[in-house]
């Protein structure tokens, strides 16, 4: 096993996160043990991290002591690998619909550091988040037309100065007749009035039309 | 318990509450119609999902396949409290609001059975009319049970219904016509669901189809925005020209 950044292990070429509760699978996820530690596989086809991991991402921000705002949780199989990762941190998992909610408590349960919320993230005063919490980092993951209008609001609100963000953009979303890098060119300016940009992945053996932006909030 | 668990189970709570509460009775109102497709047709696996999703969703989760839901159904007989025990966690409902859990229990258990009779088939009616006039009070009035249950299904719920213009309502449940007219083959749908009224079957008329849907799309909105009876609306339904030669001797229009 070799170590790629906190709580992130390589072999083989495939990315592992360890196990931390009773429970040891989540989804159908390969679990593979060693010295008695439970490394649950990290599969970049179904999670946009880790497929953006696999591309190179220049740093990883996630840290132990880490609170992160998770916009657009789903299921939660992308949530389960970063609550991972975090032994003293926190997540907050915001989804709107009530379906993939259902299958979300289901994690929620049995991890002590996921915190779930039912709304709309458009309406994003509404998760009532303690006040005292400071957000360092916040992910997105929502395919829609308005996201980075979204992102901006929630940032506003929430997330400290200096704070990183990892956005996925899904450009046929944003429009489907116009070619995939000029979309992104577009919501980039967008962005670059609030955020710093840092680097832009293009997730194309994964994902079709998916890109990754690692951005850092100005002061 | 410390102060992080304290604040995460008032997350976890309020998020329950909310699944809970969230558009029950149309859920309930599904799941009837599901049964009643049971009875008639036999084909229950479809009911029995709903059953669970809308009662105990995560038995339904961890059980998954239909064989293992049909054992615990068996074995617990339907029983409210023993059922609860299955759970890892419970989205209960309370012990105020069990929402005709003991009656939707006992006709699942006779679905399965394969134990059919009328009296069954009338509790679902009577169950179904309880339901429609909290969903859709209006709607309620000016047509027949079984098209608003299924305008109700087809488009998710009373909200998206409210969104959506009459020329779309006329149409919902033709879709394959409508399909055939937009590749150039055929002439467009006159009449989907709504075919089902009584006096559009009679007129086989898509004039008067245009106009009922118009005015189902009204009622739909005033029903989405406040809950109460409408009289001036419906009133100006029946009292409308082109209506008015198809009302029955009781004043309902279907």
């Amino acid at each position: 096993m070799k170590k790629m950044s906190e709580g992130i292990y390589r072999r083989n070429g495939m990315i592992y996160t360890i196990n931390n509760t009773d429970k040891h699978k989540y989804y159908d996820e390969d679990i593979l043990i060693h010295l008695n530690n439970y490394y649950r596989q990290w599969n970049p086809y179904k999670s946009k991290i880790s497929a953006s991991i696999k591309k190179n991402l220049k740093e990883i921000p996630i840290s132990r002591e880490s609170v992160i705002l998770y916009l657009g949780s789903s299921s939660g199989t992308t949530v389960s690998h970063i609550s991972d990762i975090l032994t003293n941190g926190k997540i907050f998992a915001v989804d709107s619909s009530k379906e993939m909610m259902k299958k979300f408590m289901k994690l929620a349960h049995n991890r002590k550091n996921i915190f779930p919320i039912l709304e709309s993230a458009r309406n994003y005063k509404n998760y009532d988040i303690p006040s005292d919490t400071c957000i360092d980092l916040i992910i997105q993951d929502v395919a829609c037309v308005d996201q980075v209008n979204i992102l901006i609001n929630n940032s506003d609100y929430y997330l400290k100065s200096k704070g990183k963000v990892l956005i996925t953009i899904k450009t046929q979303c944003i429009d489907s007749i116009k070619k995939p890098g000029i979309v992104i060119e577009e919501q980039k300016e967008i962005l670059k009035g609030k955020f710093k940009i840092l680097q832009t992945l293009n997730l194309e053996p994964f994902e079709k039309n998916h890109w990754l932006l690692l951005i850092e909030k100005k002061e | 318990m410390s102060e992080n668990d304290l604040i995460r189970n008032k997350f976890i709570k309020s998020v329950e509450e909310k699944i809970r509460t969230q558009d029950i009775q149309f859920s309930i109102l599904k799941l009837l119609y599901l049964i009643g497709l049971g009875f008639k047709k036999g084909k229950t696996h479809n009911a029995l999902f709903a059953f669970f999703d809308t009662y105990f969703p995560t038995i339904l989760f961890e059980a998954q396949k239909i064989n293992k839901l049909k054992k615990i159904m068996f074995e617990t007989k339907g029983d409210y409290d023993s059922l609860r025990k299955k759970t890892s966690y419970s989205l209960d409902l309370g012990i105020e609001k069990k929402y005709y859990y003991n009656e939707i229990s006992s006709l699942v258990l006779l679905m399965l059975e394969n134990k059919k009779s009328n009296e069954m088939l009338n509790e679902i009616n009577t169950i179904e009319n309880e339901l429609l006039k909290i969903i859709a009070p209006n709607l309620n009035i000016i047509l027949p049970n079984e098209v608003l249950i299924k305008l109700l299904i087809h488009t998710t719920g009373l909200k998206r219904l409210s969104q959506l213009t009459g020329s779309k309502i006329q149409v919902l449940g033709a879709e394959k016509a409508l399909h055939k007219h937009k590749k150039g083959r055929a002439t467009s749908p006159k009449y989907g669901y709504i075919f089902e009224v009584n006096f559009i079957k009679k007129n086989k008329s898509g004039k008067l189809a245009r106009h009922f849907a118009n005015k189902l799309s009204i009622a739909a909105k005033i029903d989405y925005f406040n809950k109460n009876i409408n009289k001036d609306f419906i009133d100006s339904v029946y009292s409308s020209p082109m209506m008015s030669d198809s009302t029955s001797p009781e004043g309902y229009l279907y």
